[in-house]
């Protein structure tokens, strides 16, 4: 019994961080440059972007590369509606039906999944789709997804920021449930074991 | 053999002590530096420790801002300098009175040609002798700086937000104006006095033959309304004053809040006649062993003005000199000839007056001053009718100090510091009650000359209630021999002196090369806060907010063609001009409305235009405009004059001016 209790306080707090997360950013890059002593920085979220944005348009006009707050607009715009229908799913997983539970833990490691694979969709086609008339060309590039890269004196250092980590955190905690889940019913032990350990299939 | 072996050893040993020895001496500079750099530089470039200690006080290293910040006028370049201290460096030169192509300033753009136009027209110089920090309860704010146009009897108002030139007003009474600017401790006034008297309004004439009936020498108390951030001529007033030619005043602060002190020479109203008479001026105004100190009741005048007890004249409300004897607003001194400064203590208890002829400050004490008033101790009255208080039924004490001296500065502890122009020298003593008591009061205590012919000098908040001491800053006139040689002309030279401890120590050299600097006062840096950047795009300086009528959102850039009139509604951002075409036939009103769309610190863009002298500097957010008159034909390259990226160069566009001719088909 104490076990359902606990399934459902984990799914019960994926939800939550999911929503936390929401408002938490997920990616951020810093660029440094001899004349920008302080760095300019990029902070991604999942519905909007902040920081230096028009200094980071102002520069990148140089080279033809696109505005970055005209990126993954339609991502960021229905951002919410994704995390609802995670969120639904997460609560529904609590109810007898095993395939949303197996929905509901796709999602919640879907979701750092695509939105990295996404992000770097979006880096890879700023960094590849530039203007040929700008004033400076150079050859096309994709910025650093995490770590380090360089383009001309600037210095960029991306790294995931708090938003990522919740996110992953939640997967865990959903990861965990339907483990507990599992355990409360012994005949489905090695199978739902196997899925995630790789033991017990006999 | 023993005796031989020994002298043999004792002797190698003393061989290889001196050998090592040689070898550890410190003979050679590279050695030193080696062992000690810092003495090696020492050596190297002949210093001594003093000039060392002097350096290492100073130096401020990159990306430290200073601690204090100095205004110092910039004489007659009508300009304002900004200076770091103890660093020394420069950090700003503000146009006022004349225009600066760098700053922008009155070179075709429209709203600061505008100002400097409201001050006089045509007039495209100034002599900027004293800025006056905007004042609360007594102390610097930070927030505006006053400066003063001798030469035109101009009042300017530059506001420290963004160190700009906002307002010049012109007095429309007098020209000449030294006794200025001085702010009352709230900033309710600005006060402005003429040295040379002369009939008013400006534009009377009257021969020098009547000097003593028509000519007059009005302080005028300018309204500053801090909200708008501007003087307020409507509400200012003027107080007739005998002919007599004023020097210096500043106001009076805590216990004397509500009176000011200036004072005067020729009170012999000699008049200039050189060729008749064969006596100079210099001769005729001097002889007389006293002038008067003027003490003058401003809250009191304020009163008059408000029960209307004023005459208008040139659009300025005037107390007539019998009104203002009749309601005790003012009252005369003597004080020894030609004096020069007047200087209130922090307390305001005493008035310090410095005369360039005799070698004492005299003290006046203001409570004695107010007993005198009350008590009636006149000795008579000056052909005016104004009352001529007793000069020891007033003096606090009279300090030997030294030949020539002139200005006095504060600090915390007590001492006064008064520059003594005869002896280049700045001298510091100390005050009486309730500072220094007995013997310790009134005693010259520390003397450090100066390079050379000091004029005015300043300390931190060194006329304020609160002096910081720390420093002051000699100002002085010559620099002779203090540089290296660059002509004729010599550079004026400020001179960074340490008043923290008991000797006065001299720290560093500036020498200004654009005017001779008269006053300048210090303030602590942290009481400033200017903008970085202006707060919005399509800011409006002149009217400090945001002005959309004239703003250029990107994307609305256009050409607009009314009859002869072509608007360019222009944006800059790095590194384009939008439009960069600008066609218009001869003969057309061209007006561009240019917004500077940046956002990032020191992104500044120009905009110079070739032939029609026109160059704007228009900072981050700034919108700015230009008008000119398309009357020359042909190709104008306009291009931007503050490197911006690496582009800057490209940043250039071209005005074409159809001839007449051509423009017809």
């Amino acid at each position: 019994m104490y076990r359902a209790i606990l399934r459902t306080v984990l799914f019960l707090s994926a939800v939550a961080l999911w929503w936390v997360a929401y408002v938490q950013p997920f990616w951020r890059v810093t660029v440094r440059a001899p004349q920008y002593p302080q760095g300019l920085q990029v902070i991604v979220y999942l519905h909007r972007v902040e920081g230096d944005v028009r200094e980071i348009n102002l520069l990148n006009h140089y080279i033809g590369m696109g505005h970055v707050d005209r990126a993954a607009e339609f991502e960021r715009q229905y951002a919410w509606v994704g995390l609802l229908v995670l969120s639904f799913l997460g609560l529904a997983a609590l109810g007898p039906f095993r395939p949303v539970r197996w929905l509901a833990l796709g999602g919640a490691w879907a979701f750092p999944v695509v939105f990295l694979g996404d992000l770097y969709y979006w880096l890879y086609q700023y960094g590849h789709r530039l203007d040929p008339h700008a004033p400076i060309r150079i050859r096309p590039f994709t910025p650093p997804l995490v770590g380090t890269g360089k383009i001309a004196q600037f210095q960029a250092v991306a790294s995931l920021e708090v938003g990522f980590w919740v996110v992953l955190a939640a997967a865990l905690l959903v990861t965990i449930g339907s483990m507990l889940r599992g355990q409360t019913r012994p005949l489905r032990v090695p199978v739902a074991a196997s899925v995630f350990t790789g033991e017990g299939v006999q | 053999m023993r005796l031989r072996f020994w002298i043999v050893n004792v002797g190698l040993l003393i061989l290889g002590v001196l050998v090592g020895a040689w070898f550890l001496s410190p003979t050679s500079q590279d050695q030193v530096g080696a062992q000690d750099p810092l003495r090696g530089v020492m050596q190297a470039r002949n210093l001594s420790l003093d000039d060392a200690l002097a350096a290492l006080r100073t130096y401020t290293p990159t990306g430290v801002p200073d601690e204090y910040i100095m205004f110092a006028s910039g004489g007659h370049s009508g300009h304002v300098l900004v200076v770091g201290l103890p660093s020394m460096r420069i950090l700003k030169v503000i146009a006022v009175f004349a225009p600066e192509s760098w700053q922008g300033y009155a070179v075709g753009h429209r709203e600061t040609e505008e100002i400097l136009k409201a001050g006089g027209k045509e007039i495209t110089w100034g002599d900027v002798h004293h800025p006056a920090l905007s004042e609360t309860q007594g102390d610097y704010d930070g927030q505006f700086l006053f400066v003063n146009d001798k030469a035109n009897g101009r009042v300017a108002v530059i506001d420290l937000r963004d160190f700009k030139t906002k307002q010049i007003v012109k007095n429309p009474l007098i020209y000449s104006n030294h006794c200025s600017a001085f702010v009352t401790p709230n900033t309710e006034y600005i006060a402005e006095a003429p040295q040379y008297s002369m009939p008013y309004p400006v534009g009377t004439y009257a021969p020098l033959e009547q000097y003593k009936e028509k000519y007059r020498g009005p302080i005028t108390f300018w309204k500053f309304d801090r909200t708008k951030g501007r003087i307020v001529p409507e509400q200012s007033f003027a107080i007739e004053l005998p002919p007599y030619w004023h020097d210096l005043c500043d106001a009076g602060k805590r216990v004397s809040y509500g009176w000011a002190f200036c004072n005067s020479f020729n009170t012999e109203m000699a008049v200039p006649n050189i060729l008749q008479m064969k006596m100079p001026l210099e001769a005729t105004t001097a002889r007389n062993e006293m002038d008067y100190l003027h003490v003058i009741n401003w809250k009191a005048a304020e009163k008059l003005v408000q029960e209307g007890k004023y005459e208008t004249v040139a659009g300025m409300k005037l107390i007539r000199l019998a009104t203002a004897v009749q309601a005790g607003v003012l009252y005369l001194i003597p004080e020894p000839k030609s004096p020069h400064g007047v200087d209130v203590s922090p307390d305001g208890g005493y008035v310090v007056v410095a005369g360039k002829l005799d070698p004492h400050a005299t003290v006046y004490s203001f409570q004695k001053i107010q007993e005198a008033i009350q008590k009636g101790l006149v000795e008579g009255k000056d052909p005016y009718g104004v009352p001529i208080l007793k000069f020891d039924a007033t003096k606090a004490a009279q300090v030997e100090l030294g030949l020539g001296p002139l200005h006095t500065q504060f600090d915390d502890k007590g001492y006064a510091y008064t520059s003594l122009f005869l002896d280049s020298a700045v001298v510091k003593w100390s005050l009486g009650e309730p500072y220094f008591k007995g013997d310790k009061a009134w005693k010259v205590v520390d003397k450090v000359p100066v390079h050379y012919n000091i004029g005015h000098l300043t300390a931190v908040h060194g006329d304020t209630v609160r002096p910081r001491g720390k420093f002051l800053v000699a100002l002085n006139k010559w620099s002779i021999d203090r540089f290296a040689p660059v002509g004729p002309l010599h550079p004026q030279n400020f001179q960074l002196i340490d008043i923290s401890g008991e000797k006065m120590q001299r720290l560093y050299d500036l020498p200004i090369p654009i005017g001779e600097p008269h006053y300048a006062q210090i303030i602590e840096r942290s009481l400033l806060k200017p903008f970085e950047v202006y707060p919005q795009v399509g800011f409006d300086p002149i009217k400090m907010a945001a002005d959309p009528a004239h703003t250029v959102q990107p994307g609305k850039e256009r050409i607009e063609r009314k009859g002869n009139t072509v608007e360019v509604w222009m944006t800059a951002i790095r590194s384009t001009y939008t439009p960069d075409r600008i066609e218009v036939n001869q003969g057309d009103r061209v007006i561009i409305h240019l917004t500077n769309l940046e956002r990032t610190r020191d992104a500044t863009h120009g905009l110079a235009i070739a032939a029609y002298n026109v160059n704007l500097s228009v900072d981050p957010g700034e919108n700015a405009t230009v008008e000119f008159i398309a009357d020359k034909p042909g190709v104008y390259p306009f291009y931007c004059t503050e490197f911006c990226s690496a582009l800057h160069l490209e940043m250039a566009g071209y005005l074409l001016v159809k001839p007449r001719t051509q423009a017809m088909k």
